[in-house]
């Protein structure tokens, strides 16, 4: 797919509860232009899994590694962020690896994002490229991928 | 000390070596091009990028013995770098020696010695402990920076943005600065914003695959996010520039790749969704530091 056929895009962050998925529905049978842009969420590859999923629901959507979302924030193609968190503790919503990026672009475009209650991990999902095993074991070098605090001022 | 990144792609008697670089850091292996054919064939698999597919057009010119119609060619497979340029360069230098292979020695050595000067310009303006945040790959111009840096009392450690979907930056940029002996950690490209909260980087280091003279760039998708958190973090950014033109950015095309490359490193065979993969974005000026041009200028915001 190009960027050309896209006219709206509607971001997803983290892992959809089944609440979630019914909201997501719904707003892609609300406006035919809307896509559900899944983004990768390294290192669990986390929207592979839910790429299956909304396949599973017949919800039309597009797959994009993590690094593409700025291009998609700075051509106002990415409409709104569902950002489905993990914990709210103490001012801070705590959401998967890359909840800050996500959350901090969105904010900086002045693009709404809208915190979810989400589900935990996938179970399936893995630190999946080919590369992964032979790296950290030559070099075990690899920052490790921790969830992130997002300040509930970024949201609002 | 030396990576073969730093000289992916030789000329040897009427072949052309090239250094396959999507199958790094696995295997170092070296594809034959004989014809104008294979070369593209080569730069369309994205075999070579970045100074490759700058030494990979002169040396296609030195085989076919032309400059515009190899320059048309490699433009239409790789349509944002800007191959016109290279032609214009090469024509200009050709004027001044008797062969177009003298030409093109001439340019790639003095192209090798400005890489150094400009790491060496880049290091007098890098804080005294510089913890780099860097994108894709940049052939080797990280370890002269490094040892630029260490010529002048400073330190230097590399934060390297893994840069999916081809992982440049974890197959190809840590690699080399390991086999240097340089302190480098690779992260996902989403942990960016992580790691300058954190304070982990004081400065980000990027190249470009086209400038303009607004100060514009075009690089490895991912780029733009980087410089838009930085900027927000007040961390200063820096990009090495060449021949930047005047034109206005948004008339460069932007090369949107197959989407299937997007899963190509990762475990499975499919099915796979539907995918995008724009490979460049455009940073605007406003938002970058500073440029540090192969001419030897420096220019800070």
């Amino acid at each position: 797919m190009r960027l050309s056929e896209l006219k709206g895009l509607l971001l997803l962050w983290g892992v959809p509860s089944a609440k979630g998925i019914e909201e997501i529905k719904e707003r892609v049978q609300a406006n035919r232009d809307l896509y559900v842009l899944v983004p990768e969420m390294r290192p669990y590859l986390l929207g592979l899994e839910i790429a299956r999923s909304l396949q599973e629901e017949g919800i039309k959507h597009v797959y994009a590694t993590d690094n593409m979302l700025g291009i998609l924030f700075f051509k106002h193609k990415v409409k709104e962020v569902l950002f489905f968190y993990k914990d709210l503790a103490e001012q801070h919503f705590w959401g998967t690896c890359g909840s800050l990026y996500v959350c901090l672009l969105a904010r900086l475009h002045n693009v709404p994002i809208k915190p979810l209650q989400g589900d935990k991990m996938i179970r399936s999902a893995r630190a999946a490229s080919l590369l992964d095993e032979y790296m950290c074991f030559q070099y075990n070098d690899a920052l490790k991928a921790e969830d992130e605090a997002v300040p509930e001022a970024i949201i609002q | 000390m030396h990576s073969p990144l730093f000289f992916p792609v030789q000329l040897r008697q009427n072949t052309i070596s090239v250094l396959d670089e999507t199958k790094l850091p696995l295997e170092e292996t070296y594809i034959q091009v004989k014809t104008l054919k294979d070369a593209l064939q080569a730069l369309g698999q994205m075999k070579t990028r970045a100074f490759g597919q700058v030494l990979l057009f002169f040396y296609a010119c030195v085989l076919s013995g032309e400059i515009e119609e190899v320059a048309a060619a490699f433009q239409k497979t790789r349509p944002t770098f800007d191959f016109f340029q290279l032609a214009d360069v090469l024509k200009k230098t050709s004027q001044k020696t008797p062969t177009l292979k003298e030409a093109v020695e001439s340019i790639i050595e003095g192209f090798d010695e400005k890489r150094k000067v400009r790491a060496q310009r880049l290091a007098e303006i890098l804080p005294h402990e510089a913890r780099i945040l860097t994108i894709c790959n940049v052939n080797g111009e990280l370890i002269y920076l490094s040892e630029a840096l260490k010529g002048i009392g400073k330190t230097a450690t590399f934060f390297v943005s893994e840069t999916r979907p081809y992982l440049q930056g974890r197959r190809l940029t840590l690699w080399e600065l390991r086999r240097a002996h340089i302190p480098a950690q690779v992260l996902c490209d989403n942990q960016a914003a992580v790691v300058m909260k954190k304070g982990l980087i004081n400065c980000v280091v990027t190249g470009s695959d086209r400038s303009t003279e607004k100060g514009d760039i075009i690089n490895k998708i991912g780029t733009y996010a980087l410089a838009r958190l930085s900027h927000y973090f007040k961390i200063p950014f820096y990009v090495l520039i060449q021949f930047p033109r005047a034109i206005d950015v948004e008339e460069i095309a932007i090369e949107e790749r197959p989407p299937e490359e997007v899963f190509m490193w990762l475990d499975g065979k499919g099915p796979w969704p539907e995918a995008l993969y724009p490979s460049f974005d455009v940073t605007p000026s406003e938002i970058i530091s500073g440029w540090m041009d192969i001419s030897g200028d420096a220019r800070c915001a």
